[in-house]
């Protein structure tokens, strides 16, 4: 795929800036082929990149990798979206109320430290292999950083504009402040968790359907693994970057529409 | 402050959820093999702790996890501070970076089985890959950021460009808190590795004890598992700050003037 745009282009100064980039992927691929060509290893240990472009092509005539994608994608936004409901009113909750963070301490901080692949059996034993234990892992796995940003959001609010408020006579505490001070500029850092989250969503799946036995891309990077198909592992393997990619881009839109004054407030 | 003693205070929740764990537990609401009993849990890990098990696990999954990381750290950091100090070096690599840190840690898994089969390389290789991308991007990142100042007042006082000195006196120093960072995440990232690649390509260590137990119906030492790999990874963490703390306390001082 990425061996395509290292063609030589008519305008030269204008493509130099795409194709700088290209240089190393398409290197990388020509070191790949040649390793493969020259037999070094196994052909079933290390296909060619005509072979995982064989796979891919063959996947999407067949209609499956559709499938695949669409059914980790829906995971992955119904778990993230789960877990922005959690996260953003519980972290806004005990951004505004420090006792209620206090309260909540230890218990936010021993769930924090154990990772997302170590609640899978438990997972298991309580909601069997199916849909729900793979929402409720990437939602456990998209909740920490956005909660965490959703209450340092509340917390760093810049000290001057609490002053002015209330200055103007707005009581300290009060529903009006929050509303209209505390929470209009703890949008920037809430949005900053949900680009992280949206990342740890993404690596939940995969834990998530290495060990679920049903569809999704972390399923077909398994089975691959399986029956040896290495095509298979490879070319899931880019569609997870590529994925991510696409990702990144959605969550930048959403982060500018989102809050699109935050560029002329100084939040640290 | 508040009248009640902060300590307490904070170990009210986490009490209340052991008592409705212990009540769920002895009204039978769940079965056993879904809720075990919060006192089979320290029973379990009294025992496994008489038999030397629990520190033959822990000490497995320590020497995997330190060997991975290291490697991931070695090599992650001199490329970072390389492709940082030479622009032409960031412009060639940058979007291939960008490409492959969006494959999550855990996606190497099935490669690492394929390649190195089960055992001790493959967890080395996960971990390893774990814990690269973020030591790359804040090294390269700490790099770029260097203080203009702190620079220029270098050049000014006879220090070339693109000398070894400035890297070595300025650029690299003022680097060092993001390296640290980098680090710190990677630790995060890393313990996560370990604990998926012991579930799943090895046969022994916290990951191992938690995915076997699962499999034997032991409840009660899945959890256990869990909370050792909590405590594990928290300690890990609380080390690193530690040392992340020595290593820029230049920087306390500087704030403090």
């Amino acid at each position: 795929m990425t061996a395509t745009a290292a063609k030589p282009g008519v305008m030269e100064r204008f493509l130099w800036r795409w194709l700088r980039p290209m240089a190393l992927p398409a290197a990388l691929v020509l070191i790949w082929q040649l390793v493969h060509v020259s037999e070094v290893f196994l052909e079933t240990l290390f296909p060619g990149p005509a072979a995982v472009w064989l796979k891919f092509w063959e996947m999407t005539l067949g209609g499956e990798l559709f499938l695949h994608v669409g059914v980790s994608m829906r995971r992955v936004l119904l778990g993230f979206l789960l877990a922005m409901a959690l996260a953003i009113p519980l972290g806004l909750f005990l951004g505004w109320y420090r006792k209620a963070e206090h309260f909540c301490e230890v218990v936010i901080h021993v769930g924090r430290t154990i990772p997302i692949m170590a609640w899978i059996p438990l997972t298991i034993m309580w909601f069997g292999m199916g849909e729900v234990s793979s929402v409720f892992i990437i939602t456990l796995g998209a909740f920490f950083p956005t909660f965490f940003n959703t209450i340092a959001g509340v917390r760093e609010v810049n000290r001057n504009l609490i002053d002015a408020a209330l200055n103007l006579g707005v009581k300290r505490d009060s529903w009006m402040l929050f509303r209209e001070v505390v929470l209009p500029s703890s949008v920037p850092l809430i949005v900053t968790g949900q680009n992280i989250s949206l990342g740890y969503a993404w690596s939940a799946i995969v834990a998530a359907e290495l060990i679920f036995k049903n569809e999704g891309i972390g399923y077909l990077l398994m089975h691959g693994r399986l029956q040896y198909s290495f095509e298979t592992v490879i070319l899931m393997m880019v569609i997870l970057c590529c994925c991510g990619l696409l990702f990144n881009a959605g969550i930048k839109i959403l982060e500018n529409s989102l809050s699109p004054w935050r560029y002329g407030l100084k939040i640290h | 402050m508040q009248k009640v003693h902060p300590v307490l205070f904070r170990s009210i929740l986490p009490a209340l959820i052991v008592v409705i764990w212990y009540s769920l537990n002895r009204a039978e609401v769940y079965p056993e093999i879904m809720l075990p009993a919060p006192q089979d849990v320290v029973i379990a890990l009294w025992q496994l702790t008489l038999s030397g098990d629990i520190f033959y696990h822990i000490l497995n999954s320590f020497q995997r996890f330190t060997v991975g990381y290291v490697i991931g750290v070695g090599i992650a950091v001199p490329l970072g501070l390389a492709i940082g100090w030479y622009r032409a070096l960031d412009r060639y690599t940058e979007a291939t970076i960008t490409f492959f840190r969006q494959l999550p840690g855990l996606a190497w898994i099935p490669l690492a089985l394929l390649w190195f089969g089960i055992g001790n390389a493959a967890s080395y290789f996960i971990v390893a890959l774990n814990a690269f991308f973020s030591p790359l991007i804040n090294s390269i990142a700490g790099v770029k950021d260097v203080d203009r100042n702190l620079v220029d007042a270098a050049l000014n006082l006879g220090v070339k460009r693109n000398s070894w000195f400035l890297f070595k006196e300025v650029v690299f120093p003022s680097a060092v808190p993001h390296i640290l960072t980098g680090m710190r995440i990677a630790l995060t990232y890393a313990w996560g590795g370990i604990v998926a690649a012991e579930m799943l390509a090895a046969s022994n260590g916290l990951g191992w004890m938690i995915e076997a137990n699962r499999r034997f119906h032991f409840p009660e030492r899945v959890v256990l598992a869990m909370l050792l790999i909590g405590l594990c990874g928290f300690l890990i963490d609380y080390l690193l700050q530690l040392l992340e703390k020595y290593l820029t306390r230049w920087r306390a001082g500087m704030d403090r003037r």
